[in-house]
């Protein structure tokens, strides 16, 4: 019998190209960024002057010194991703072209969400370091600006596959805007909303731990006065500690979500 | 009355939905429209409320323009007209009562509204509703717990809620099977009868436009070609409608 069998279609310019370019990257950066096996041999021997610390934990001191700073790092990163969320959550709407189709303030919102997201967290925690003094208040609003950056993003992309079928009911009923979304986009995207909501929040947990590293409150605060002394002894069960609780939240986020949702 | 004045509708990318078509539908008429999809049948529907806005021509509803209405007065005239939907459009994760409500969103402020703080009387009328459509003891049930056409009795008692004068009802019954189509046709029948609300349906069965209909306009090709009374209408009628020979699927049927 004849058939017809349809040309196989050429390979893309992508394959062509683009793996032997990626390929053939990869090996120049290797010897770029100085990949050398040697040094890494050589450097381990002088490990001890850190491993050996790092194994004798001196854990009445970490546990009498850093636990208030570890709570003060919860707090911090409670407060921050519960405002931030919440700030966020208007200003998605703003930022989906299902919900608004006024172009000029949807890229307003759009760009003002971007432009936050591209800052780095620890670049917002100097930045209020210096507008507000050191402390766990700057700690608290960088990371206010790094829920409503994550939160704004994921958020106004699901506020964009919504169905807009009882948008436009409530529309064509005469409802005026805002009460169209609430009633009608809202309540599609809540569950998604508290998803993203424990998701930050366990973001926030490992972010503000790296805040006091700038002075921004915190444990990491001490970890930073610590290692300036080289005192790993005193380093390594603070580290144990954040973990028990970092852990700890993620369990608690974790059986929070499966009760939620 | 509603009156269309010469309307057409090109939508962006040049399709043209409607080709000047005028038409008056007294108070009171339970009107259907039938035609081939991409006929127009949806898109003349949404220009009796402005969810589609007319290229040409105009739409008036009592008397008042809704085609150059502003923001303010296009609300006050949608709020006196239901729609139902092919597709329902509830709000799954809402209670039945809530979506219902919804229907007298024009009439409490936003703060309100937001806030769930609403007034005994719109609540009362959302209730009257639910029971004109035998669905009253749903209430509180979410809209994702029921059934296709007990989903589409609650889009009626939406667009009830409104204590409209004109229901557009766009395909109602196409995710419907035979007997809950009937169902909910007998519903919209009911209202149109006992509430004299005008009434225009668009359908794409024709037995099912038959059975139902008083008044049956045909459209082709964005084009008004048929206006008459159901009675009179012919098979070859809707052939012309349909611009070829009728054939089982454009037919409801019975369930058995």
């Amino acid at each position: 019998m004849m058939i017809n069998i349809p040309k196989k279609p050429k390979p893309s310019l992508l394959s062509v190209l683009g793996y032997p370019f990626a390929f053939l990257f990869s090996i120049y950066s290797f010897f770029q960024i100085g990949f050398n096996l040697e040094d890494f041999r050589r450097n381990l021997q002088n490990r001890r002057l850190v491993t050996d610390p790092l194994f004798d934990p001196k854990w009445e001191w970490a546990v009498e010194n850093a636990t208030a700073a570890l709570i003060e790092t919860i707090q911090i990163a409670i407060l921050a991703s519960i405002l931030g969320c919440f700030i966020a959550l208007p200003l998605s709407f703003y930022a989906s072209r299902a919900t608004n189709q006024t172009t000029i303030t949807y890229y307003i919102y759009k760009s003002f969400l971007n432009f936050i997201r591209t800052i780095p967290d620890l670049f917002w925690a100097m930045l209020f370091t210096v507008a507000v003094g050191l402390g766990p208040f700057a700690g608290v609003l960088a990371l206010i600006m790094f829920s409503m950056a994550i939160m704004g993003k994921l958020l106004s992309e699901t506020i964009d596959s919504i169905d807009l079928g009882p948008l436009e009911a409530a529309k064509s009923s005469g409802a005026k805007h805002n009460q169209a979304v609430f009633s009608s986009a809202l309540p599609q995207i809540l569950p998604n909303f508290t998803a993203y909501f424990l998701y930050i929040f366990e973001l926030c947990i490992r972010a503000s731990v790296i805040l006091g590293l700038v002075g921004a409150g915190g444990v990491g605060r001490i970890i930073e006065t610590q290692r300036i002394f080289l005192r790993f002894d005193r380093i390594s069960p603070i580290i144990v500690l954040i973990l028990f609780a970092v852990i700890a939240i993620e369990q608690f986020s974790v059986w929070l979500r499966r009760k939620i949702l | 009355m509603i009156k269309f004045k010469n309307v057409s509708v090109t939508y962006p990318g040049g399709v043209k939905a409607l080709d000047d078509v005028s038409l008056e539908i007294e108070e009171g008429d339970f009107l259907i429209i039938v035609g081939m999809s991409g006929a127009g049948k949806s898109t003349l529907l949404r220009t009796v409320n402005n969810l589609v806005k007319p290229t040409n021509g105009e739409v008036l509803v009592d008397s008042k323009n809704v085609t150059n209405a502003n923001k303010r007065e296009l609300k006050e005239i949608r709020s006196d007209i239901g729609m139902i939907f092919q597709t329902f459009n509830l709000v799954n994760r809402s209670s039945v009562l809530k979506n219902v409500l919804t229907g007298r969103l024009s009439q409490v402020s936003t703060i309100r509204s937001i806030l769930g703080l609403w007034p005994q009387e719109d609540k009362q009328i959302a209730f009257e509703a639910l029971n004109k459509v035998e669905i009253l003891e749903k209430a509180y049930v979410r809209g994702s717990n029921l059934s296709g056409g007990q989903q589409q009795r609650v889009g009626i008692a939406r667009a009830l809620a409104q204590k409209p004068k004109v229901m557009l009802a766009d395909e109602p019954v196409a995710s419907l099977d035979p007997i809950t189509s009937r169902v909910v046709m007998k519903y919209l029948k009911e209202i149109n009868q006992e509430l004299g609300i005008t009434t225009i349906v668009n359908l794409h069965f024709l037995d099912l436009a038959k059975e139902f209909g008083e008044r049956l306009i045909g459209l082709k090709e964005g084009k008004l070609v048929y206006d008459g009374k159901v009675g009179d209408v012919s098979d070859q009628d809707f052939e012309n409608i349909y611009g070829r020979a009728i054939k089982a699927s454009d037919m409801l049927g019975n369930d058995d």
